[in-house]
């Protein structure tokens, strides 16, 4: 009998039996369907499985860089927020961490736009850069699974 | 919605009704599997009058399945309206014939309208890139591509009845235009990403401001246009149609989004040569803040527009697995966006 040093795990990866399923009905399945509707669906599921297996594959790792641009964002702001003006995009700042990441920096991105008039352009503009930044680095995070 | 299936024999009698055509009989009846939107048949009809006389006329269906892509914004309805609007102006699109609402002829609206002669060639494909690429060095082909914008933007769209469309408040073109694609975002029930949000505010706070209406195509390139001997027969796809500023359409005329692996525009029409011949049919100088504001715009369209198809599926309400797949072209779109807003 053998170690269990020496056993592999019984089941695959699951990003990687998604991109095993892609394969096998690209290069297996698709072809051998008649019907040209039919045949378009299949390898259209088969980029579907390639794309969710590369975006799971990538899902810990991107969640932690994400996690901790975003916590960084929050200490970067803060300074930046002094003042009953910036009451409102305080707020949102705050929320960041406790929320899910694209609907807690779409509602920040709203905030500082429509704090405009009170917080002035100078102060909106950084602001916005500051969060740019981090949407640049989640866009380019997705672009390695979406692309 | 129920949403029946129809076959060759169930047209034949809705349409023998229609022309009052007892001995119709349809050829060569098709239907054609292209876009998202509407169910197409293509078909031959031969009939006698009342008077005895023959008649064989080409026909086009379009149905509406009722969870087609932008179903929000393509009432069968207004197409055929527009359409209607359109015969004898000029701007080359097919006529349109009939139009019914009434659930017990095809079990769905449809129009049915005139088969215009001509090909329709995918720009996305090796084949249709090929075509357009030889069509580029004949030359005429892009010239009438050119002069069909030309004749849909020097079109009196009052005079030809098409304020049905609804005109926007003076100087508030791009702001209607942003409400309708918002409202679109909106329906998808999802989360809009950040990128697009801070997209929307952006082309708010810097929309242009002007007066100078036409009716404008929404969607003008190649694809979207059916092409016989050499010149375009018929601008097609009419449902993103809007009167609003011209350089609306002349922006995605000039979008790389719209060529691949080409300088010419909508991989047909060699640039410079577009400005100079727009210019002189249309008397409008081509503003290219303007287009670049516009192509913005179209970065937030085509984000809206591919969140709308993943919903599609997404919701159940369409099981084409190509609307499953747009679903990461939306991070695509808006990665192109943030580069164009500086970041």
């Amino acid at each position: 009998m053998q170690g269990a040093a020496d056993l592999r795990s019984a089941a695959m990866e699951p990003h990687a039996l998604l991109a095993r399923l892609a394969v096998t009905i690209r290069n297996d399945i698709a072809p051998e369907v008649g019907d040209g509707f039919a045949r378009t669906q299949a390898f259209m599921a088969s980029v579907v499985l390639d794309k969710l297996a590369r975006q799971l594959e990538l899902a810990a790792d991107h969640a932690a860089l994400e996690h901790a641009e975003i916590a960084a964002l929050v200490v970067d702001l803060d300074g930046l927020l002094t003042g009953a003006d910036a009451a409102s995009v305080r707020a949102a700042v705050v929320a960041l961490p406790t929320s899910d990441p694209t609907a807690g920096l779409a509602a920040l991105v709203e905030t500082v736009h429509r704090g405009r008039p009170d917080l002035g352009d100078a102060r909106t503009d950084e602001l916005l850069s500051r969060i740019r930044t981090v949407l640049r680095s989640r866009v380019d995070r997705q672009m390695a699974y979406a692309s | 919605m129920s949403f029946p299936e129809i076959d060759a024999d169930r047209i034949r009698v809705v349409l023998a009704a229609r022309l009052g055509a007892d001995d119709l009989r349809l050829d060569g009846v098709e239907r054609i599997a292209v876009g998202w939107s509407h169910e197409t048949w293509l078909f031959d009809g031969t009939w006698t009058d009342a008077e005895g006389a023959r008649h064989t006329e080409g026909f086009c269906l379009r149905r509406d399945p009722g969870n087609a892509l932008l179903r929000e914004m393509s009432d069968l309805s207004v197409q055929f309206a527009v359409l209607r609007c359109l015969e004898g102006t000029g701007v080359p699109a097919p006529r349109a014939r009939f139009f019914s609402d009434d659930p017990a002829e095809l079990g769905a609206p449809f129009i049915v309208m005139e088969k215009v002669p001509g090909i329709c060639p995918n720009p996305w494909g090796r084949e249709g890139r090929a075509y357009y690429a030889a069509a580029a060095t004949r030359g005429v082909l892009p010239a009438s591509f050119t002069d069909a914008l030309v004749a849909l933007h020097r079109l009196d769209w009052r005079a030809a009845g098409l304020e049905v469309l609804g005109v926007p408040p003076p100087g508030g073109f791009a702001r209607a235009e942003i409400a309708k694609w918002r409202a679109l975002i909106e329906a998808t029930g999802q989360q809009p990403d950040p990128i697009l949000v801070d997209l929307l505010f952006w082309l708010d706070e810097h929309a242009p401001s002007t007066d100078r209406l036409a009716l404008v195509h929404g969607a003008y390139r190649t694809g979207n246009v059916l092409i016989h001997d050499d010149r375009v027969s018929a601008i097609l796809d009419w449902e993103t149609q809007v009167i609003g500023d011209p350089m609306y359409d002349v922006a995605y005329v000039l979008s790389d989004l719209n060529r691949e692996g080409t300088d010419l525009l909508s991989n047909l029409v060699p640039g410079d040569d577009f400005v100079r011949r727009y210019e002189a049919g249309t008397g409008f100088e081509i503003d290219l803040d303007a287009c670049a504001y516009y192509q913005r715009l179209y970065a937030m369209r085509s984000a809206a527009f591919w969140m709308s198809a993943s919903a599609l599926y997404a919701d159940g309400v369409n099981t084409d697995l190509r609307l499953a797949r747009t679903a990461w072209s939306v991070p695509v779109v808006l990665e192109r966006a943030a580069r164009d807003l500086g970041y």
